[in-house]
């Protein structure tokens, strides 16, 4: 269940001078800290901007023991992300993006599918802005996969309080985005 | 007793023991007000997970490989650890602590020091440097002559002590101080600051004090070490002789956007600059230095010999010299091979954009003059848009 948190345990916790332990911990978790950063920032430049700048300060100053590593990790791309989120203005990227995947893509998308995801994604990162850092890091994490453990880590809260904390997260980010669609 | 949220919610998550899941299922079959609260939570957490689906990447989102984010990673790491060779260029406009780049040029004998071939640049700012800044002109200069000469440290020294035993600090700056709004800052240092009216978060504002220092020249030395550089085709007027030189740098101010180091945080770790910036761009804002010089000081004249000085031919020191008003601009020298730059329009007027790119952390400033306030945006980033929208959107 708890992957990730286990993996980081067994690695040496000389990380800095550990090249192989290193890149072994960045190649496990690239993914997930891409995930978590692209869901908060909702755009992939910045995303992998933020993934190389989490991973950076894990190497500049990585945390004693290794026991707090995936916690650590986590908690920098939350903080990141989170910061760039509620930094970012109302940017409209759409043009750009809805270029990328003409690029991508042979057939043009849906132009009217595209704009529905478009605003549902606003309105998600909207609410998102509005709740409390915490909440809304937490709701950002469970979703992009982490267990109890890791999110509790990477929080600094007792595992055994994520439970209750993620069903308040969920009913506050539910009054707000029903707001939000009202409005 | 009735099950509380934490053991249903970690229920539906399937993250209790597999004891404790088996004693909520038989509570949850036992209790039937459990049961709808279950069903709650458990509709609740779907619709909400549907919603947070929406942001998840899709394919044509997915991040490179992580094969090639990781050379670059490595590459990063084995630049700072080779100690900092990048972003000395401008370094200057994006410190924390602001030591500006247009200060830097006109107080050069108080910087000079970080700077490899100072003693050029100190000569440059010498002689280029008697004015007060209407415009802003880029010189692109060939660095290899400069490499050649700033290797030769004994030199160097002799130039940085010349200007030290012929300069006279007549106020010396004091301390940054941070200020926690632009009026402060504008009151502080005496001009209204303008700031970027559409900015997400509010910026970090500190205030550089001013600084004021005179020197008098003393051209036997000067050309003696001209001489010494294997330069003594370029004489030194005789009239340059005992001229009194004062240089007075009004205080400026930075304003800090995004993701900025603190400025005290500014020593530490100094190989990872440049990652630690790059979520930061800076705006700085300085009233023009003026310099008072003897009225029978030829500047072109002297312009003409520093130029010469950085390795241009002495026909094309004089075309470039004959393209500047020398009582009025102040010229930016970029090194020619590793900066481009182009004129842009900005904030109503025209003004540089000079960018240094290069793979890991590529590098802009805009610099620009205003109502006799140069501003100048510094940031390390590919595209200079945002620097050209805080520019367009000053109030």
């Amino acid at each position: 269940m708890t992957v990730a948190s286990n993996k980081l345990r067994s690695a040496n916790s000389a990380i800095t001078s550990d090249e192989r332990t290193f890149e072994t911990i960045f190649l496990e978790h690239y993914a997930q800290v891409y995930g978590v950063l692209f869901r908060l920032v909702g755009d992939r430049a910045e995303a992998e901007d933020l993934t190389l700048e989490t991973f950076w300060r894990l190497w500049e100053r990585a945390p004693h023991t290794a026991d707090h590593l995936g916690g650590w990790l986590y908690r920098v791309a939350t903080h990141l992300g989170y910061n760039a989120l509620r930094a970012a203005k109302r940017r409209t990227n759409y043009e750009v993006e809805a270029g990328r995947y003409v690029l991508e893509h042979d057939s043009p998308p849906d132009p009217a599918h595209e704009a529905e995801r478009r605003d549902e994604r606003a309105r998600v990162r909207e609410v998102l802005r509005r709740m409390r850092p915490r909440e809304a890091q937490l709701l950002i994490l469970r979703h992009s996969g982490l267990a109890y453990k890791e999110i509790a880590a990477a929080l600094g809260v007792a595992p055994g309080s994520i439970g209750t904390l993620l069903a308040r997260a969920e009913k506050e980010f539910e009054k707000l985005y029903a707001y939000a669609e009202g409005g | 007793m009735h099950l509380t949220d934490q053991g249903l919610r970690a229920y539906l998550d399937d993250e209790l023991t597999a004891p404790e899941q088996n004693r909520v299922a038989e509570h949850l079959t036992a209790c039937p007000a459990c049961r709808t609260r279950r069903e709650a939570l458990e509709a609740r957490a779907a619709r909400v997970s549907a919603q947070l689906a929406s942001l998840a990447p899709r394919p044509s989102e997915a991040p490179r490989s992580a094969q090639i984010v990781l050379t670059k990673l490595n590459r990063l790491r084995q630049t700072s650890a080779s100690g900092q060779e990048k972003l000395t260029m401008f370094k200057s406009i994006l410190a924390p602590r602001l030591r500006p780049l247009w200060a830097g040029l006109a107080a050069l004998a108080l910087f000079v020091s970080a700077f490899s071939f100072a003693p050029i640049r100190a000569w440059a700012g010498e002689f280029l440097g008697l004015f007060r800044v209407k415009q802003i002109a880029v010189l692109p200069i060939d660095t290899t002559r400069l490499g050649e000469f700033g290797g030769d440290s004994t030199l160097e020294k002799q130039f940085a002590q010349l200007f030290s035993d012929s300069m006279t600090v007549t106020h010396e700056p004091g301390q940054p101080q941070v200020v926690s709004s632009v009026a402060e800052a504008s009151q502080l240092a005496g001009f209204t600051v303008r700031a970027w009216s559409e900015s997400p978060a509010p910026p970090q504002i500190t205030v550089q004090d001013g600084a004021a220092f005179e020197f008098v020249v003393n051209r036997g030395r000067a050309q003696a070490l001209l001489d010494e550089s294997g330069r003594s085709d370029l004489q030194l007027p005789a009239s340059l002789d005992g001229a009194k030189i004062e240089v007075n740098i009004p205080a400026g101010v930075s304003l800090a956007y995004g993701d900025c180091p603190k400025p005290e945080a500014e020593a530490e770790g100094e190989g990872s600059f440049g990652r630690r910036m790059i979520n930061c761009t800076i705006l700085a804002e300085i009233p023009s230095p003026t310099v008072n010089a003897p009225p029978d000081i030829d500047l072109a004249q002297l312009a003409e010999i520093g130029l010469q000085f950085t390795g241009m031919s002495q026909t094309q020191a004089q075309a470039f010299s004959q393209t500047v008003d020398w009582t009025s601009t102040l010229v930016v020298p970029i090194p020619r091979n590793g900066a481009s730059y182009e004129q842009v329009s900005v904030d109503g007027v025209t003004g540089n954009l000079i960018r240094r790119p290069t793979d890991d952390a590529p590098q802009y400033a805009l610099l620009w003059v205003k109502d006799g306030i140069i501003y100048a945006i510094g940031g390390l980033s590919n595209n200079a848009e945002t620097a050209l929208a805080i520019a367009n959107s000053l109030k």
